[in-house]
C-alpha cells in the first residue's frame, strides 16, 4: 500500500514539474517578441499618434492610418522630442496660438507608471523619513528608519535601537490628527535621488489617510479626508517640479485619481476597464494634455483629457499574442494545464496554475486508449491500475510521461 | 531495534554534519564580517538602505548550503549501503523494509534540519545585533525554501542511489532538481511568505516517493 501510494506521490511530482518545464520550453521555442505600442498625442494634429513595429521596422501612426516617418513624427510630437527639435532649429515657438516656454515645457513632461506587482509588494516594512527641508537643500538618507506598530517608532540604525523623543512626539501628532494604529499600508519614494521630498501617504489601521513628513525634524501630519466608501489601494507618489499633484491614487473600485496640491482633492483620470491587480497603468502628461495608459494583457486603452481634465479622445488597440496562431493552437491541444511558480502580475512565489484547457482532453483520451496497448495495462492487470489511466485522462502527456517511466510493476 | 539503526545512521553521519556545520559557521562569520564591513564603509544607515529598500538579502551565502547538507548527508548515508549492496542486508533486518528506509530518511532529514536550525539560529543573532526584528523574520521566511531545498536535496539523493535502474535515476535527478530550482531561483525577501505550506507539502511528497525505489531495489528489478 505504501509503496503503491508512493509511486503516485511520484507520479503527481513527474506531472507537476512536466507542467513546469514542458510549457516553459514550449514557450522559448516558439514565443514571439510582442513590443506595446507606444501611444502619444500630438498636440499639432489634436490626435493620437502610435508608434509601433511593423515589419521589424518602427513608425508612427495616426488613428486615420496615415503613416509618419521618425522625421515627420518628431515634428507632430514636439513635447516629447524639444531636445532634438532645439537642435535641429526646427522647435516651434507657440502652439495652438501659445506661446512656449521651454523650462515650463520642461517640467510639464510627467510621467508615472503603476504595474500590478508594485501593490503590496513582498519585503520589510519600514521606510527612512527623510528632512524635506534639509539646510544644506540636499536630501540625505536619515539615520533612523520607521515602523509601525502600537505607535510610529523610529529605529536608530547604527545603534539599532528606538529613539524614544522623535518617536513620541510623532505618534503624538499623528493621534492628534485621529490616526489608528498600526500604519497598514505606507507609499512614497525611499530615495534620495528626487528634486525634493514629500514624505509618505499612510493608510491607518482604520482606512483613514494620512500624509506625513518631516520638516525641520518637526512631524508635519496631515489626515486627508477622501470620500465617503474611498478604500486606497496604492498610492504612486512623485515628487515633480510641477508641484500640481502629489500623485497616483488607485481605490479598491479600481479608480484612478490624482490627489492634488490644493486642498488635497482628489481628480478623477478616465480610465476603461482598468484592474489594478492585472494591468499595467501608464500617465503622462505634457504641456496640453493628460493621458492615461491601460495596459491588459491582449489590449491597450488610452484616454486624453486636457489640463482641465475633460475627455478628448480615446483610442483602443489589440496586442498581438506572444504565440503565432498555429504554435497558440498546438499549445492548447498540447497541454491540459501549466504552472509556473512565478508570474508577472506579483513578486510572490507559488503555484499558479493556468486554466484548464478542455481542448487537450482530445489528446488525453488518445493517450489514454493508448495505454491499452502497453503491455502491462492489458486485461485483467489494466483494471487494476484504473488511476493510472484517470491519471493520464487529467494530466494528460504530463502524467503520461510519468506512467511510461515509473512503470506499474507487479505491487 | 530503531536504537541500533539510530546509532548506524549517527556513526555514517556524524563527520558529514560536523563538517556541513563547520561551513555554515564559517558562511556565519563571513556574513557577520561583511556586514560589520559594510556598517563601516557605507553607514549604519545607508547600508540599512541596502537591505530594508533594496531588499538585498545579506545572508546569500546560504542560499546553497542547505542543499549541499542535503546532498552530503544523502551520500554519506546511503553511499555506503549501495555500494557492496549493503543495503539488502540492512533491509532484511527484522523490521518492515518501508519502515526502515523512512527510518533512516527520517534520520537524516532531521539532521539536515538540525543543521539548518542551528545555523539559522546564528544567523538569526548576528541579524538581531545589527538590525531590527523585521530584518530577521524576512531572514526566516526567505530562507526557509532553501531548507525546504535541503530537504528535496536530501531525498533525491536517496532515490538516485535507491534506485537501481539508470534511466530512472537521471529522470529523478532531472525532477528533484527543477523543484529546487524553484524553490533557489527566486532569492530575493520574502518572496515565498504566502506560499510556504504549499511549497512543504510538495517537499514531503517528495521524501515519501523514496519507498517506491526502495521497494524496486529490494526486488532487484533490471528494468
Amino acid at each position: 500500500m505504501m509503496v503503491k501510494l508512493s509511486r503516485i506521490f511520484i507520479l503527481i511530482l513527474v506531472v507537476l514539474m512536466a507542467a513546469v518545464t514542458l510549457p516553459h520550453y514550449y514557450r522559448i521555442s516558439f514565443g514571439k517578441r510582442v513590443v506595446n505600442p507606444m501611444i502619444n498625442f500630438s498636440p499639432v494634429t489634436k490626435g493620437f499618434l502610435i508608434g509601433s513595429y511593423a515589419n521589424n521596422k518602427f513608425q508612427w501612426k495616426d488613428t486615420n492610418g496615415h503613416i509618419y516617418n521618425r522625421e515627420e513624427a518628431d515634428n507632430l510630437l514636439p513635447f516629447s522630442n524639444y531636445r532634438l527639435l532645439l537642435a535641429k532649429g526646427l522647435m516651434p515657438d507657440s502652439l495652438q496660438g501659445k506661446k512656449i516656454n521651454i523650462d515650463t515645457l520642461r517640467y510639464n513632461n510627467l510621467f508615472m507608471r503603476l504595474r500590478p506587482k508594485e501593490i503590496d509588494p513582498p519585503g520589510i516594512k519600514m521606510f527612512p523619513l527623510f528632512e524635506s527641508k534639509p539646510a544644506r537643500l540636499k536630501l540625505t538618507m536619515p539615520k533612523d528608519f520607521v515602523r509601525f506598530n502600537t505607535r510610529m517608532e523610529f529605529v536608530n540604525a547604527r545603534e539599532n535601537r528606538v529613539e524614544e523623543e522623535i518617536s513620541k512626539r510623532f505618534t503624538t501628532a499623528l493621534t492628534e490628527q485621529g490616526f489608528t494604529f498600526p500604519g497598514v499600508k505606507y507609499f512614497g519614494n525611499p530615495s534620495t535621488r528626487k528634486a525634493f521630498d514629500e514624505g509618505y501617504f499612510v493608510v491607518d489601521a482604520a482606512g483613514k489617510f494620512f500624509h506625513i513628513k518631516k520638516i525641520r525634524g518637526k512631524p508635519y501630519c496631515k489626515n486627508i479626508v477622501l470620500p465617503d466608501g474611498f478604500s486606497v489601494r496604492h498610492m504612486v507618489v512623485y515628487e515633480n517640479a510641477l508641484q500640481e499633484f502629489y500623485g497616483l491614487l488607485v481605490n479598491d473600485k479600481n479608480e484612478v485619481f490624482l490627489l492634488l496640491y490644493d486642498q488635497y482633492k482628489l481628480q478623477k483620470l478616465p480610465t476603461e476597464n482598468y484592474d489594478a491587480k492585472k494591468d499595467q497603468l501608464v500617465f503622462r502628461g505634457d504641456l496640453f494634455y493628460r493621458l492615461t495608459t491601460v495596459i491588459k494583457d491582449r489590449k491597450i486603452i488610452s484616454t486624453a483629457v486636457n489640463r482641465k481634465y475633460q475627455k478628448i479622445a480615446a483610442y483602443k488597440q489589440e496586442i498581438p499574442a506572444s504565440f503565432g496562431e498555429t504554435a497558440a493552437i498546438v499549445h492548447h491541444y498540447l497541454f491540459p494545464f501549466t504552472l509556473q511558480f512565478g508570474i508577472k502580475t506579483t513578486y510572490f512565489q507559488d503555484f499558479y496554475f493556468s486554466d484548464y484547457s478542455f481542448t487537450a482532453l482530445w489528446l488525453n483520451i488518445i493517450l489514454m486508449f493508448s495505454m491499452f496497448f502497453l503491455k502491462r495495462y492489458k486485461g485483467r492487470a489494466g483494471l487494476n491500475r484504473w488511476y493510472d489511466f484517470l491519471l493520464v485522462l487529467i494530466s494528460g502527456i504530463f502524467g503520461f510521461i510519468g506512467i511510461l517511466i515509473y512503470e506499474n510493476t507487479d505491487l | 531495534m530503531f536504537k541500533a539503526l539510530f546509532f548506524k545512521e549517527w556513526l555514517k553521519i556524524r563527520w558529514a554534519g560536523l563538517i556541513m556545520l563547520g561551513l555554515f559557521f564559517l558562511a556565519a562569520a563571513k556574513t557577520a564580517l561583511n556586514i560589520s564591513y559594510g556598517i563601516r564603509i557605507l553607514g549604519a544607515n545607508n547600508f540599512w538602505g541596502e537591505i530594508i529598500l533594496k531588499n538585498i538579502p545579506f545572508f546569500n551565502d546560504y542560499l546553497y548550503l542547505p542543499v549541499l547538507t542535503g546532498i552530503v548527508i544523502g551520500i554519506a548515508q546511503f553511499f555506503p549501503e549501495v555500494t557492496e549492496s549493503r543495503l539488502k542486508l540492512t533491509l532484511h533486518l527484522p523490521l518492515k523494509e518501508n519502515n526502515i528506509l523512512l527510518y533512516m530518511a527520517f534520520i537524516g532529514a532531521s539532521a539536515v534540519l538540525l543543521i539548518s536550525a542551528i545555523s539559522l539560529f546564528v544567523m538569526g543573532l548576528i541579524s538581531l545585533t545589527y538590525f531590527p526584528s523585521e530584518v530577521l523574520w524576512a531572514m526566516v521566511s526567505t530562507s526557509l525554501p532553501w531548507v525546504l531545498a535541503g530537504l528535496t536535496g536530501y531525498f533525491g539523493t536517496i532515490a538516485v542511489f535507491v534506485e537501481p535502474i539508470w534511466f530512472k535515476r537521471i529522470f529523478f535527478i532531472v525532477v528533484f532538481i527543477s523543484f529546487i530550482q524553484a524553490l533557489l531561483e527566486p532569492s530575493h525577501l520574502n518572496f515565498f511568505q504566502h506560499s510556504l505550506p504549499q511549497f512543504t507539502i510538495v517537499t514531503l511528497l517528495f521524501s515519501i516517493a523514496i519507498l517506491f525505489s526502495g521497494h524496486r531495489f529490494r526486488k532487484g528489478v533490471l528494468k
